[in-house]
């Protein structure tokens, strides 16, 4: 348990370092009151931070990426190739994520190096461990998506997100389900408990 | 830049001169729609999961589902009764189109239950879409994300790729 805390500790603190400003603002925006004003118009404000939130899950889908292209070489078989699937996957929430910060008005933030993303990888010894830190990816993505679910004013970019968490969860019941554990655990998906502001900022 | 549907309903209401509660009860409305419309289905999987669980088929599965199903419409009726709306009426089990099919065999139950997760999935994001309040979207985006792992679940049991979308939209 430790250890699945450990390595969710360094996956949430990797993202929110890669955002910088943009993790704060996810911590920030509409913190406090749950209620949108129902009638508000999207200002340019507003974009700028919906675009904020995406180019931080872009950094978390840029890390997906890389770790399923590690995890990948660190198990055989049909595990392989539903890592490589999985990548494959991520790859397209990222492409999503690039094409839709442009029409915030903003500009996608280029990736850290493979190398950099794995600095902050926990050692993958074996097969189970490989599979254990996939699910850790998963539920960092979870958490990241649900929070961010939760903040963006932009309708579409909203509508976007839904149907990535949706995928994201897909992913973590089918290795939840390699491991031989409950592959839909609870009744509502959250991810891990989100970064304390000290951890974020 | 591409218009919200929020711009698009102040631009109408603009033309039309309406008055900003007016916009608010449109979206108060479609809030209200959208989230009756997920607990219909979750209603119609907590009736049609006890029968095909009660006939034998997926009973140890559909018993698991039917626990997380009740959670989702216990929020999905807090919402809307929070939103001054009255969850539907639950369906009847001789009301559920295709639910006696599903009594007939394991294959036909699961082909059933795939096309209901795959409904909650496409309306819960119906809801979030229309929904403001951010602790209900918080909330129906987790209730989400466990029907598409029960959804996975069924797909694996029927021996069909688990996950077939990259985005998964539902139906």
């Amino acid at each position: 348990m430790a250890n699945e805390r450990s390595r969710r500790e360094i996956l949430v603190a990797s993202a929110a370092l890669a955002g910088g400003a943009s993790a704060a603002l996810i911590a920030s925006c509409g913190g406090g009151n749950s209620k949108t004003p129902s009638t508000e118009t999207v200002s340019t404000i507003q974009m700028q931070d919906d675009a904020a939130i995406l180019n931080t899950l872009l950094d978390l889908e840029s890390s997906a990426i890389v770790a399923y292209g590690l995890i990948a070489q660190r198990v055989s078989g049909r595990n392989a190739a539903l890592a490589r699937k999985l990548r494959g996957h991520e790859q397209a929430h990222a492409a999503a994520l690039r094409r839709a910060i442009p029409r915030l008005g903003q500009t996608p933030a280029a990736p850290k190096t493979a190398a950099e993303y794995e600095a902050t990888f926990p050692p993958l010894r074996d097969e189970r461990t490989a599979l254990s830190f996939a699910v850790d990816v998963e539920d960092t993505a979870i958490g990241a998506y649900a929070d961010a679910i939760a903040k963006v004013v932009t309708d579409n970019v909203r509508r976007l997100l839904a149907t990535i968490i949706a995928a994201e969860s897909e992913h973590a019941a089918v290795v939840l389900g390699r491991l031989g554990r409950p592959q839909a655990p609870a009744a509502f998906v959250t991810g891990p408990p989100p970064p304390t502001g000290s951890e974020g900022g | 830049m591409r218009s919200t549907r929020r711009q698009a309903l102040l631009a109408a209401g603009a033309s039309l001169l309406l008055p900003a509660s007016a916009l608010a009860d449109v979206e108060h409305d479609q809030a209200k729609a959208t989230l009756a419309a997920v607990l219909k289905v979750e209603q119609t999987a907590l009736v049609a999961y006890e029968a095909i669980a009660n006939s034998g088929v997926l009973k140890d599965v559909l018993r698991q589902f039917l626990d997380q199903e009740r959670q989702h419409a216990a929020q999905l009726a807090d919402a809307l009764d929070n939103l001054g709306a009255k969850p539907p009426i639950p369906p009847r089990r001789a009301g559920i189109p295709g639910l006696d099919n599903a009594l007939q065999s394991r294959a036909a139950a699961l082909g059933f239950a795939m096309e209901l997760e795959s409904r909650a999935i496409a309306a819960y994001q119906a809801a979030i879409d229309a929904t403001v309040d951010s602790n209900v979207v918080r909330t129906n985006a987790g209730a989400m994300g466990t029907d598409a792992q029960q959804l996975v679940i069924l797909r694996e049991l029927a021996g069909l790729n688990p996950v077939p979308h990259a985005f998964e939209t539902g139906a």
